[in-house]
């Protein structure tokens, strides 16, 4: 009984272990992420780039959270950041098994921000984003600001 | 033993349950220096209709509201066009200097005098027209003395934004 106990133990991990093949987080860019502000206009408002991400996911035996963070932002020494400056904004999906999406400017910290949550199901939806980059108008001195976005698949 | 085992399978059953993945994108912004300069007013004509006017001169206060943009400390510096002002009147003299001008910040005591030479009238810090300094007035004052004819004469002032 022990063996077997053992052993089911064991068939179990790796089933869920195999669960991995049918998960799937993958993001694509659109555009090339980089952002000129070589204009009073530019500093002046929100700069877009149109669907310039997609998020496709797929969960097939359980829900999940997708959220996004900065993992990294790296700025000019003078400069000092007071407020989130990238933002995700969505634009479309294809998905008939999303929840609590935000339809919102999802604006990004240090902490993971939820974008949307997907029932499970084996095929996979894509979601379009905007990437919004916030100037902090002419406090932003000439240099460049660097940022990676990390996007998390979270099963629930 | 098979309590233990069972909770066993529970904790790694559960742990592998919560599983989650990620991916990532990198991008940047490329910040230029970029300045903006406003202007308006400036369109007083100084009358000189007295002796005291041609003895001590005319002053103009708040001849000009001046808004400086700048992501970069700044400096706003003037001269004139030509050298000597135009007349726009018939047998004006045309040897009137642009040295009869002089300007300076309202919050100031010190008169810069006119020349094609460009001259810095004032400084400041980055920032919007909210920030301390970037919103300010020019007073203006014409002191042509005795020497020129009566008449209307006109001198263009070039106004240069710059970063330090």
């Amino acid at each position: 009984m022990r063996l077997f106990t053992f052993f089911f133990s064991l068939f179990f991990i790796e089933t869920s272990l195999a669960q991995d093949a049918n998960n799937f987080l993958q993001v694509n860019t659109n555009a090339t992420l980089n952002f000129i502000f070589d204009d009073p206009s530019d500093i002046e408002s929100p700069q877009i780039i149109p669907n310039a991400i997609s998020i496709q996911v797929r969960s097939k035996d359980k829900s999940c959270n997708i959220s996004a963070r900065l993992s990294a932002f790296t700025y000019p020494y003078s400069f000092v950041p007071s407020s989130s400056m990238i933002a995700l904004n969505w634009t479309s999906d294809n998905s008939n098994k999303k929840f609590n999406l935000n339809p919102n400017p999802v604006y990004l910290n240090a902490m993971d921000q939820l974008l949307f949550s997907q029932n499970k199901h084996p095929q996979i939806f894509t979601y379009n984003y905007n990437l919004i980059f916030q100037p902090a108008g002419y406090d932003m001195v000439p240099g460049t600001y660097s940022f990676t976005i990390l996007f998390t698949m979270t099963q629930l | 033993m098979k309590t233990i085992l069972s909770i066993l399978t529970l904790i790694l059953s559960a742990t592998a349950g919560a599983q989650s993945f990620q991916a990532s994108v990198s991008g940047s912004a490329t910040v230029y220096a970029i300045q903006s300069l406003t202007l308006t007013g400036g369109s007083i004509i100084p009358n000189f209709t007295s002796f005291e006017h041609y003895l001590n001169g005319v002053e103009v206060k708040g001849y000009l509201n001046i808004g400086v943009k700048s992501n970069k400390a700044w400096t706003l510096s003037v001269k004139a066009q030509n050298a000597h002002f135009s007349p726009m009147s018939a047998g004006g003299s045309t040897n009137m200097p642009s040295s009869v001008l002089s300007v300076k910040p309202s919050t100031s005591s010190d008169y810069k005098t006119i020349s094609t030479t460009s001259q810095t009238i004032k400084t400041g810090n980055k920032g919007d027209t909210n920030a301390s300094g970037n919103a300010f007035q020019l007073d203006i004052r014409y002191n042509p003395g005795f020497s020129y004819k009566g008449g209307i004469y006109t001198l263009g002032l070039i106004y240069t934004l710059s970063q330090q």
